[in-house]
């Protein structure tokens, strides 16, 4: 049983059809975009529908008259259920599902994410986070201006992170205008973050911010800022991957199905972590065709991002077109370690097939192998685990604080 | 090599490799010499976990796949009734034996394109940058210790090259990785098949390991282990789904039944927490067919506030039915198993307590329902 779903069944004035039901279901919730699976049950409990609808949109589908269940889950795994009874005679029966709780699917980049209380509690719960104690970071800011790199240094404080809260690393975003920054581990100074900013320190009040700073001068103040690295998420890529973590293979093929193409693809092109989300997921699921040229044009714009040459490799792999995997391969290990886990796997599986096939070979997998025993060693800061994240719901978007921290930083 | 069943043939067949570990030579309490840098020890569950999975072999059906062959490797190795005439004694899970036995069960698999693969493995693993699966004779080389073992990732690419187009890989080993392991780039594990750079894996395949990786997967001494069991529960109908009339399980499904067949189990033992972990290209193949009748669910049930829940009488009916399962007044949440199905739920009060309630919209559908009755 399910407690937020508001039903509502109510006759609807255009008949179609004399021996047809109608069935339409609408889902609702405050994160509009956000893929469920929509599964229609008969009274035999026969699945007769099982489909991929967006919150905020409609399913309308023609159905024999009879009793139904309808059931709706989101990728973070919570569930609505209702019973439907559809007439005959082609009246419409509407059923209205709303997820109340699951205000956004806020998925697992987001890093470092101590200001969660709930988060919190269950990392000490679970007593099994990769960051058991508050560990202080050196931190270096680099700001592109003028042609030249202006550098920040100080000590940010990262909290204890738990599943979701991993820290990734994008390598250096390139001689563009974004500034850059690195998060050091102080245990062993070889991990590091990386990832795009907004052009303006102290932070400015841009359309997508992905630093908090819960504290505005930490120099001046003597203390520790403590950092809140997050996303501000797209539903279809975050759900995805929610559903991919999950074990719902069928939320992940449902989805797909529905959801990407070409065109659909190119748009998230603007989200160039989300969009690799979205490119592992489909390789996973063998939709190569799915992918064409995109990949590609990840490549193409972002070369900074090592998981867009990995994703690009292992669909050369799975296309039967292997010359150019090893380059690709040289070029994902020029930008770096991998933002995910599946980036990893995609490394070395690709090396495993390509080995004694290819010139060389050996000089890159030995590479690799270093690199990746690094990356592996410090797992906790070096890789965001496509396997291992937990979805996680939260009742406010975190850009709302964001933008108070914002404001609270240029006050 | 121990083949328990060989019907090989041409035809869409389920070729099963079943491999149970509990007892290691070289690991503690092993009566051979010790391998001291790892601090592993004998265990419990493997080889029941192994004969739980290879009595669904046994009983295995789908609407147009038939049993081809059934291998297995067991230490302490044992024989075996009921695959024939005569006990059969199955070998030792060492690393030769298992490396013979996965070449003839890949080479069994790939006699058809519509085959079932299917890989089952209990005992150790360790993690490094891959899960390495420890056969019993691990340590036998000490300088190398992971030549008695498989990679699992090596693997699962080498059958990459099988025609079998629906590969199923259960791994219900611990995914830890160890002290020792981060000074070595790699582990350097048996690789049985050699993977093929022009055939990567394109099966409809459902790879599910009992842990995440760098995590611990857990068992009972002398039972089958949590993950078995919610695999062969998902198996046998938590991981059905119900499509023209008769219930089967599709790969699609399956991950996501263990994983919270697993979360459950880990909920009422209050046992320490295990992240099962789907992984793979399931595609929806049909993995067994459980025919028309409905499977048995998990049914719980929470009366809220606890006051209420104390002194409620609870009561599942089917739709329009008699009273099938009746629970008396007692404290913490009711959990029956039932038919799937639609269900009424009452929920009784003593004069003058709370109001009764009773809801007769309970859809219970694999892989179980969890009812909230909230009369606040």
């Amino acid at each position: 049983m399910t407690q937020d779903g508001e039903l509502e069944v109510a006759p609807a004035p255009n008949a179609t059809s004399a021996t047809n039901g109608r069935l339409a279901v609408e889902l609702t919730g405050s994160a509009p975009g956000a893929p469920a699976i929509v599964d229609i049950l008969d009274a035999d409990l026969n699945m007769v529908e099982n489909r991929e609808v967006r919150l905020g949109s409609v399913l309308e589908v023609p159905i024999a008259p009879g009793q139904y269940l309808v059931e709706a889950r989101l990728p973070s795994g919570e569930r609505t259920r209702r019973r439907v009874e559809v007439a005959s005679g082609g009246n419409e029966s509407r059923v209205s599902l709303a997820f109340a709780r699951s205000s956004h699917e806020w998925m697992g980049v987001a890093q470092y994410a101590d200001s969660s209380v709930a988060r919190r509690a269950r990392a000490k719960r679970r007593g099994d986070s990769f960051v058991p104690a508050r560990c202080d970071c050196s931190v270096s800011v680099l700001r592109r201006e003028g042609g030249r790199w202006l550098a920040f240094d100080g000590v940010l404080t990262a909290g204890p992170a738990d599943d979701e809260a991993r820290m990734y690393a994008i390598a250096d975003p390139g001689p563009t205008d974004a500034l850059r920054v690195v998060l050091i581990s102080a245990a062993d100074g070889s991990s590091r973050f990386a990832m795009r900013l907004p052009t303006a320190w102290p932070l400015s009040a841009p359309s997508r911010l992905e630093l908090i700073v819960h504290t505005p001068s930490h120099q001046e103040q003597g203390s520790n800022p403590r950092v809140t690295l997050t996303r501000p998420g797209d539903p279809l890529f975050d759900g995805l991957v929610a559903f991919a973590c999950a074990g719902d293979t069928d939320g992940v093929r449902q989805t797909t199905a529905a959801s990407f193409g070409e065109a659909r693809l190119l748009d998230k092109l603007n989200d160039p972590v989300g969009a690799v989300l979205g490119a592992y997921v489909l390789l996973r699921m063998r939709e190569v065709d799915r992918l064409t040229t995109w990949t590609q044009s990840l490549t193409a714009r972002f070369p900074w991002l090592p998981d867009g040459f990995l994703a690009l490799a292992w669909q050369r792999v799975l296309e039967g077109r292997t010359g150019d995997v090893p380059a690709l391969l040289a070029q994902a290990m020029d930008a770096g370690p991998p933002i995910f886990s599946e980036g990893m796997r995609i490394l070395g599986d690709s090396l495993t097939l390509l080995r004694g096939k290819s010139s060389g070979g050996s000089e890159l997998e030995a590479r690799v192998f270093t690199a990746r025993s690094a990356w592996m060693h410090n797992r906790p800061f070096a890789s965001f685990d496509l396997k291992r994240v937990e979805r996680y719901s939260t009742e406010a978007n975190p850009t709302i604080d964001t933008w108070q921290l914002g404001e609270l930083l240029r006050n | 090599m121990t083949l328990l069943l060989d019907r090989s043939q041409a035809t869409p067949q389920l070729h099963a490799l079943v491999v149970g570990v509990s007892a290691y030579d070289h690991l503690i309490g092993g009566g051979r010499d010790r391998l001291d840098a790892y601090p592993l020890s004998q265990l419990g569950s493997p080889v029941p976990s192994a004969l739980a999975m290879l009595d669904w072999v046994k009983a295995y059906t789908h609407p147009s796949v038939t049993v081809g062959s059934v291998e297995a490797l067991l230490s302490p190795s044992q024989a075996l009734n009921g695959w024939g005439p005569a006990p059969i004694p199955v070998d030792d899970a060492r690393i030769d034996a298992l490396v013979n036995a996965i070449s003839g069960w890949f080479d069994r698999c790939n006699q058809h394109p519509d085959n079932i693969a299917l890989f089952y493995f209990c005992g150790h693993g360790l993690m490094r940058t891959g899960p390495a699966l420890l056969a019993a004779d691990f340590g036998e080389t000490p300088k190398n210790p992971f030549d008695q073992s498989i990679d699992f990732d090596n693997l699962r690419l080498g059958m990459g090259s099988c025609k079998a187009s629906t590969q199923l890989y259960f791994v219900d080993a611990c995914e830890q990785s160890h002290q020792v392991l981060v000074t070595q780039l790699a582990l350097n594990a048996r690789v049985p098949l050699p993977p093929d750079v022009n055939a990567p894996p394109r099966s409809d395949h459902l790879v599910l390991h009992a842990a995440a990786p760098l995590e611990k997967a857990y068992g009972v001494a002398n039972q089958p282990s949590r993950f078995t069991s919610a695999l062969l529960s998902s198996l046998k109908g938590l991981g059905g789904e119900k499509r023209n009339g008769r219930w089967s399980v599709p790969t699609s499904k399956l991950g996501d039944a263990v994983v919270r067949t697993v979360d459950r189990l880990c909920a009422i033992d209050g046992a320490p927490p295990q992240k099962a972990t789907p992984t793979g290209s399931p595609r929806g193949a049909i993995i067994c067919d459980l025919g028309v009748t409905p499977p048995r669910v998990p049914l719980a049930v929470q009366v809220l506030p606890d006051a209420a829940n104390h002194v409620a009488e609870l009561v599942v009916a089917p739709a329009g039915g008699p009273p099938l399962v009746v629970r008396p007044p007692q404290p913490g949440p009711w959990r029956i198993e039932i038919d799937a199905g639609i269900y009424s739920l009452m929920a009784r009060f003593p004069p003058a307590t709370f109001q009764s309630l009773s809801r007769d919209d309970i859809w219970v559908l694999p892989p179980g329902a969890d009812e909230i009755v909230d009369i606040t």
